[in-house]
């Protein structure tokens, strides 16, 4: 009886905890997505500076739904990525669905299976590993896949050629060989500064991940092409019990004058206070515009990084909404699959890089909701590909903040 | 006395179906909650393509497992079969060739670990930690500077599902009669339960060892061409999860992981349809990714305490 009784209470938790679900969406059509995109009514003159929307009107009718896979959910720039398109999802009736940290290529897989199950009309890839399964998986459900942040080094050459036309690969924004030109510019800073010592903390290079590959190649490749001489102690590996130990010795060592890496900020500042050596320059191959990363500048212990913005995501949105209104000219102009290379912001000063900081987060952005939809064809009938390519590829903080005061009227 | 004796077997009855049962609820529950939408025909397919790897490394898991050898290197060893089978399709330019040396590099992987787990005086779960260590690691070595290699020349496109199906199915009822029917099935769960007991009644220990990491090389041999089926690459973190899917899938199913005269081949299946109709069930209602975890702990809280029933019998404590 007590056992009939605890399985009548099991089963009742199962039935308290359906309380906790929410609204299932709406089941996904099986053929090319498609959404229904009426412009909305031509905005009135007090609209809370939007130029294409009407205030508390979003845009479009139909939720679209994109799903988004995480390799690492606590990733500064992933939680960065969410907080802008939680800024886009307040003017724009666009939904993410994210995965949990995907572990495996059949994790994505079943996560984009998933997603068409949920209603999804695209999958955003982030740091993906296996982009051409990805665009297969995407089409056999009837659904765009568009690169995030990934290394597209996987599809130049033969798969590149192969899929560029695939009517389900839109494109998007890729970090192309940013991390080849972020480990140049490292070691372009070191040269400058005259460092004759530094250590390259190399991360998975070691386990053959791509971006930490190339981003190494660069390093190295910038004192072969100057023919600079400089002796460099290889830290490789991810932080572990072990690579604390080699940090410690590298760290003991007066003779180093630099610490160098992809996203070395997180695991160096730290120690390099604690070892009281002030002296050794942290030169960051990347990184995002965070908190963390601004006090390490502030208090003098980064000297020197590129950052990413996190805001160029957006970019596959935009294309995703041309898509899906026909307006494939401003995704495709050429017919075929264009990769848009994101751009580096290299600061080597608190002032500077702050200024951008400020802006990313707070309520302004570098693509605010009126650079966003002027070049969504729907809403801004101008609206080229080349906008898109143009707002994307501006950098400089003080035209783009002009270019949203212009916007605001 | 009778009615005690009937409603014991009343319980029992229940009980022994528990795991069915605890799936039926979920698949229920879910229903419900997406308003049909988890049992439509689509995601019925997807089902199926996602149950399809959980079941057969949890197959060929049940074996080794049944017969005490706690296997942890399953993910290690798919990853460095997919892994050598990736390189040799590659090399020769044939799917055939990429299928064969899944089989061959599993079989002689599950020959290892036999050997190691016969001829070392320690638990097999030891040898099989290190040993998955190690495979991982080759199978990363050989990988070498490459991060992802594609095997998609050799994979035709479209979907698989009826080549998924066959497969699983045949490796059931093969798995289910040599289990159920067979003299193995019988040496293992003597052996798993009690192996001096087994060892006084003329069973020999190292044979039910060995026949068990081959049966479980088989499984371990289709998930990795079914990996490379579905994925159309390897790399350093291929399979890295389906160890653990495999022992979450056998507990859910039924079995205890320690084996014995409770082991059974349906765990397998029921244990991996748990496991795959939760993880898609908790996205297709909506469920975000921060809240997934907990709420899919929960559950599992849940199926286990429901499923526990099974493992409550009135026999001695070995």
């Amino acid at each position: 009886m007590k056992k009939l009784i605890a399985m009548l209470l099991a089963l009742a938790m199962v039935l308290a905890l359906a309380a906790c679900g929410q609204t299932p969406a709406e089941q996904p059509k099986a053929d090319a997505p498609a959404v229904n995109n009426e412009a909305p009514a031509a905005p009135a003159e007090d609209n809370d500076g939007l130029k294409y929307l009407t205030a508390g009107q979003k845009w479009p009718e139909e939720t679209v739904k994109i799903g988004v896979p995480l390799y690492d959910t606590t990733d500064s720039s992933a939680i960065a990525g969410k907080a802008y398109f939680d800024y886009l999802s307040q003017y724009l009736n666009i939904e993410f669905v994210y995965s949990e940290a995907i572990a495996s290529a059949e994790d994505q897989i079943a996560f984009v299976e998933n997603c068409y199950i949920s209603g999804c009309k695209a999958i955003m890839g982030t740091y993906d590993v296996i982009g051409h399964t990805m665009i297969d998986t995407c089409a056999e459900y009837g659904m765009y896949y568009l690169m995030g942040p990934s290394n597209i080094a996987r599809m130049e050459g033969d798969l590149y050629e192969q899929y560029k036309t695939n009517e389900y690969w839109l494109g998007g924004y890729t970090q192309g060989d940013l991390n080849y030109y972020a480990g140049y510019a490292c070691a372009e800073y070191l040269m400058e500064k005259g460092v004759k010592k530094c250590c390259y903390a190399s991360g998975g290079a070691l386990f053959g991940v791509e971006m930490f590959v190339r981003g190494q190649q660069g390093f190295n490749q910038a004192f072969a092409d100057k023919g600079y001489e400089i002796e460099i102690v290889e830290l490789p590996g991810f932080p572990n019990d072990e690579w604390f130990a080699a940090q410690a010795s590298i760290l003991s060592d007066p003779t180093v004058e630099a610490v160098s890496g992809l996203a070395t900020p997180n695991f160096w500042a730290m120690p390099l206070a604690n070892a009281g050596r002030d002296d050794i320059l942290l030169v960051s191959g990347s990184g995002a515009f965070d908190e963390t990363n601004m006090t390490a500048m502030e208090t003098g212990v980064l000297d020197f990084s590129n950052f990413g913005n996190v805001e160029e995501q957006g970019m596959c949105i935009v294309m995703l909404l041309n898509a899906l209104n026909g307006d494939m000219d401003l995704v495709k102009p050429n017919g075929v699959v264009e990769l848009i290379d994101a751009n580096l912001w290299v600061y080597d000063n608190y002032a500077d890089a702050k200024a951008v900081y400020d802006v990313t987060s707070g309520t302004e952005h570098l693509v605010d909701i009126n650079d966003f939809c002027s070049m969504i064809k729907a809403l801004n009938p101008d609206a080229t590909y080349e906008t898109m390519r143009e707002i994307y590829g501006e950098t400089d903080l003080a035209t783009i903040l002009a270019r949203h005061e212009a916007n605001r009227g | 006395m009778n009615s005690v004796k009937k409603r014991r077997f009343d319980v029992q009855s229940i009980t022994r179906f528990a795991p069915v049962i605890g799936l039926v609820l979920l698949v229920t529950f879910f229903a419900v909650m997406s308003k049909g939408k988890s049992i439509s025909t689509p995601n019925l397919k997807i089902l199926f393509n996602q149950v399809v790897l959980t079941a057969l490394i949890s197959i060929g898991g049940v074996f080794a497992f049944t017969a005490g050898a706690m296997d942890m290197s399953m993910s290690g060893s798919v990853c460095c079969v997919a892994v050598i089978a990736a390189i040799v399709g590659n090399a020769t330019g044939s799917t055939f060739v990429m299928i064969a040396t899944c089989v061959v590099a599993a079989l002689l992987v599950g020959l290892i670990k036999a050997g190691l787990s016969i001829r070392m005086n320690v638990p097999p779960f030891m040898i099989t930690i290190v040993l998955g260590m190690a495979l991982s690691s080759l199978g990363n070595v050989l990988l070498g500077n490459q991060s992802n290699l594609s095997v998609s020349q050799l994979v035709p496109s479209g979907q698989k599902t009826t080549l998924y199906i066959v497969l699983l199915a045949v490796f059931y009822i093969m798995a289910a009669i040599i289990f159920n029917y067979g003299v193995f099935g019988k040496g293992a769960k003597i052996t798993g339960g009690n192996p001096r007991a087994a060892d006084q009644t003329g069973i020999n220990a190292n044979k039910v060892k060995l026949y068990a990491f081959l049966l479980g090389a088989v499984g371990i041999a289709l998930t990795a061409i079914v990996i490379l089926l579905r994925s159309k690459s390897v790399n350093a973190s291929t399979a890295s999860t389906v160890g653990m899917d495999m022992m979450v899938a056998i507990v859910l199913g039924g079995m205890p992981l320690s084996g014995g005269a409770k082991s059974k081949i349906s765990a397998a299946l029921i244990g991996a349809a748990i496991i795959t109709v939760l993880n898609n069930g908790l996205m297709v209602i909506g469920v975000d990714s921060g809240s997934i975890q907990l709420v899919r702990g929960i559950l599992f809280l849940i199926v286990v305490f429901i499923t526990g029933f099974s493992y409550r019998s009135n026999l001695l404590p070995r």
